[in-house]
């Protein structure tokens, strides 16, 4: 859903994705975004260089990142934990690789990037699903002004921004399915979760089926902010 | 053939701390024959030492990794007296439980005083390589593996040449006799523990800076120390070395061209094959009795 | 010079020897002889610290060390070569050469005993460098007894020296150790080979089932009718 919404706005980026490449953990959340990725990318004709893994505690990637420098690419997709995305920006710049690199999954967190990564964080792009910087930019400026405002009041950390609106944009979906359903029951609910429409700090929260018949999952076509870091701050691109 | 130039110079830098990793450990493990499950907090302790003072405190980053080599032997020194040395004599499960018991203990003890997120560690040497054809090394990387190489020569000097060293191997070989020599049994046991801590909190001190430290950053780090003490063969200084270099060359190398998501798992595959054709290690004297 | 006054020694609740006395005087050469597990070298570990004695008293130099340090009795001058030799088998001649000079830091004096010492024992000075755990069983033995001896004792504790030697080295090793003896060092040792030890001894010990049984000059020993029948072969 995230390569989906992303391969829409393939157009922020100049000069445009020829070839990509991919490094992402050894596991469903990284290969998984990975492969999507790969597919949506694809289909807009984007050619595909290497896709490396890596454990989610590796620290050392030069072996991964020799490789990708030697594939060429001019774009590197990243899948990980903030972690592991501030070794892989420092690691980068040690062997000089050139390639964009763009971070997936929405779990990268600029602040603390910029924090712990320090210049290596320069020109990297991260795709999230939040961007507290601009909440006037979001779909429903309303909502996501306010959940910031709220936020500040109660002195929490600001890094905390870009995961922490799943939690309450999750609660509101639940609410109003609840209040759709008009009683506290399991079967009830899910049906009528189908149903819900919320405005949410992301955007419009709204379930399509997905998978074989009977047995759908509900995805969200979530929305996606491309942010970038400029001169030690976070960035539109 | 450039990017095998660079994949080659990565591993001899990885091996190279490895190497300070796995002597470390072979000291305690190979020759005291204390399964140390503290070795990964050592390291963990020694890079959250060097970030405490270089960059919480904005000391002098050499003087920062001095203390925290130092203060990397004063814990070890301690977890031996506190710990290991009522225990002397105690069978081998004992001691591997109290050792488990400390891991988690320190390990807990790091989230709680520096929490969960990985912290950067502040140091002088600047964030644009240097290039050497088609080779590019960060020069903290390069400083990094010359001290690992110094601390190497400087451990085998002193096994090898020191009257200390001397009594430490009697020591480990034969307990009985080596105090009919006149050594002081229970000084070299806290000795050798503390000088083998003190070299995982320097491969953590080195290493923080190169990475990031958090309070888990030991637990893959002590696997691959024992996986290169088996490789080596116990308590072989130029053996664990040597073993260092080789699981640095073979990671780079097997993820490279082989596939990077076994790099992790490439060091552990090497040593079922060595153990499975010399079960001694790769390095170990035919002539080693008891 | 040595004085052992009802020592009992016990390993847990095993009792190895009870109530053991016996004295060493100075320049003599003295043997501990018994059958195997008699607690001969339970004896000597009482003595040089590896096994402080239980109850009892051991007396040397005029100084009590009953419960002292294996450390602080090698600095009083008793050097024991223990038991199937115990080279540091890793380390080179040398380095188990070394260790025998452990506690010595008279650098000039160490250097001319090293070197009195391979003259004695040539075959160690070939073999410095080797590694003592490749040497043969009588170049072991030589090395042992040449570490003990480095450190310059008083009282020398030989447990065994000719223990898995051949005829001709067993022969040898005696008369290095007479040799020992008459350039002023005292010597108490530990034979199970007892015609030999009582030939070449001034007096002796007989421990049986961890108590001492008889004693007297060699010869009255050897003359023994206990002795002769159970140690001498009739
Ligand atoms: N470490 C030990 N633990 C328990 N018992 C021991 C230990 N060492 C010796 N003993 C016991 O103490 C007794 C005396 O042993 P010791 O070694 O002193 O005999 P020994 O006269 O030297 O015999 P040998 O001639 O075989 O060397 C024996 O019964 C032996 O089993
Ligand atoms: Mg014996």
């Amino acid at each position: 859903m995230e390569a989906l919404a992303f391969s829409k706005k393939l157009g922020t980026f100049n000069p445009p994705i020829k070839k990509a490449d991919f490094l992402s953990t050894n596991n469903d959340f990284g290969l998984g975004a990975a492969n999507e990725f790969k597919k949506a990318l694809a289909q807009q004709g984007v050619q595909i260089g290497v896709g490396e893994v890596m454990a989610p505690e590796a620290t050392d990637l030069s072996a991964q990142i020799a490789k990708i420098k030697a594939s060429g690419g001019d774009t590197l997709f990243v899948t990980t934990g903030v972690e592991q995305i501030t070794l892989i920006l420092k690691q980068a710049k040690e062997q000089r690789l050139t390639a964009r690199i763009i971070t997936t999954g929405g779990s990268s967190s600029p602040d603390q990037l910029i924090q712990q990564a320090g210049a290596a964080a320069d020109g990297s792009y991260h795709l999230l699903f939040f961007a507290p910087w601009y909440p006037e930019a979001a779909p429903n400026p309303d909502v996501a002004t306010k959940f910031v405002a709220e936020w500040k009041k109660r002195n929490f950390d600001f890094a905390g921004l870009t995961e922490g609106f799943r939690g309450y944009d999750g609660i509101m979906t639940i609410a109003a399915a609840i209040k759709g359903a008009g009683k506290a029951e399991p079967a009830a609910i899910q049906k009528a979760l189908w149903d819900v429409k919320v405005k949410g700090v992301n955007g419009d929260i709204a379930f399509i089926k997905q998978g074989p018949a009977g047995q759908e999952s509900g995805q969200n076509v979530p929305n996606v902010y491309i942010v970038t870091v400029k001169n030690g701050k976070v960035a539109l691109p | 053939m450039d990017q095998f130039l660079q994949h080659a110079a990565n591993g001899l830098i990885l091996g190279g701390t490895y190497a300070l990793l796995g002597i470390g450990l072979t000291l305690i493990f190979g020759i005291m024959r204390v399964v140390n499950f503290t070795h990964g907090e050592l390291y963990t302790f020694g890079a959250y030492m060097v970030f405490c003072f270089a960059t919480v405190l904005e000391v002098d980053f050499y003087v920062s990794l001095a203390a925290a080599v130092i203060l990397g032997v004063v814990l070890g020194a301690l977890v031996e007296l506190i710990l290991l040395r009522p225990l002397r004599g105690a069978d081998i499960d004992t001691t591997m439980l109290v050792m488990i018991g400390a891991w988690i203990a320190l390990q807990n003890g790091e989230q709680l005083l520096w929490g969960g997120v990985a912290k950067s560690v502040s140091h002088p040497f600047p964030a644009e390589p240097l290039v050497i054809g088609p080779v590019s090394v960060a020069e903290l990387r390069l400083f990094v593996i010359l001290v690992a190489l110094a601390l190497l020569v400087g451990v085998y000097l002193l096994i090898h040449k020191t009257k200390l060293g001397k009594a430490m191997r009697a020591t480990f070989q034969d307990r009985e006799t080596a105090s009919l020599m006149g050594v002081n049994i229970d000084a070299i046991h806290t000795a050798t523990f503390a000088l083998g801590s003190g070299l995982a909190a320097a491969a953590g001190a080195l290493l923080g800076p190169v990475f990031v430290v958090n309070p888990t950053m030991g637990d893959l780090v002590a696997l691959k120390a024992f996986a290169i003490v088996i490789l080596g063969g116990l308590g072989n200084i130029v053996g664990a070395t040597l073993g260092g270099f080789i699981l640095g060359l073979v990671e780079e190398f097997g993820a490279c061209y082989v596939s990077s998501g076994y790099r992790d798992a490439m060091g552990f595959l090497l040593i079922i094959v060595v153990l499975f054709f010399k079960p001694t290690g790769l390095f170990a004297r035919k002539e080693r009795v008891g | 010079m040595l004085k052992i006054e009802g020592v009992t020694c016990r390993y847990g609740k095993v009792t190895a020897i009870r109530d053991i006395s016996l004295e060493v005087r100075e320049g003599e050469l003295v043997t501990l002889i018994g059958a195997n597990g008699a607690g001969k070298t339970t004896t000597l570990k009482a003595i040089s610290g590896l096994l402080p004695p239980a109850e009892g008293r051991v007396v040397f130099a005029g100084e009590e060390i009953t419960r002292a340090s294996a450390r602080r009795i090698l600095a009083l001058g008793i050097a024991h070569c223990p038991e199937g030799r115990r080279v540091f088998a890793d380390m080179t001649v040398q380095e188990n050469l070394d260790m025998g000079c452990y506690l010595r830091s008279d650098k000039a004096a160490i250097v001319r005993d090293l070197d009195r010492l391979f003259a004695r024992f040539p075959k160690l000075a070939e073999r410095r460098k080797q590694i003592a755990g490749t040497l043969s069983g009588g170049e072991q033995q030589m090395l042992a007894i040449g570490r003990a001896l480095i450190s310059r004792p008083k009282l020398m504790l030989f447990d065994e020296p000719s223990l898995g030697l051949a005829p001709t080295i067993v022969e040898q090793t005696f008369a290095i150790i007479s040799e020992i003896r008459g350039e002023g060092t005292t010597v108490l040792m530990v034979e199970q080979n007892a015609l030999a030890a009582l030939r070449m001894c001034d007096r002796s010990y007989l421990l049986e089932s961890g108590r001492m049984t008889q004693s007297g000059t060699g010869r009255e020993m050897i003359d023994n009718p206990h002795v002769k029948q159970a140690y001498l072969g009739g």
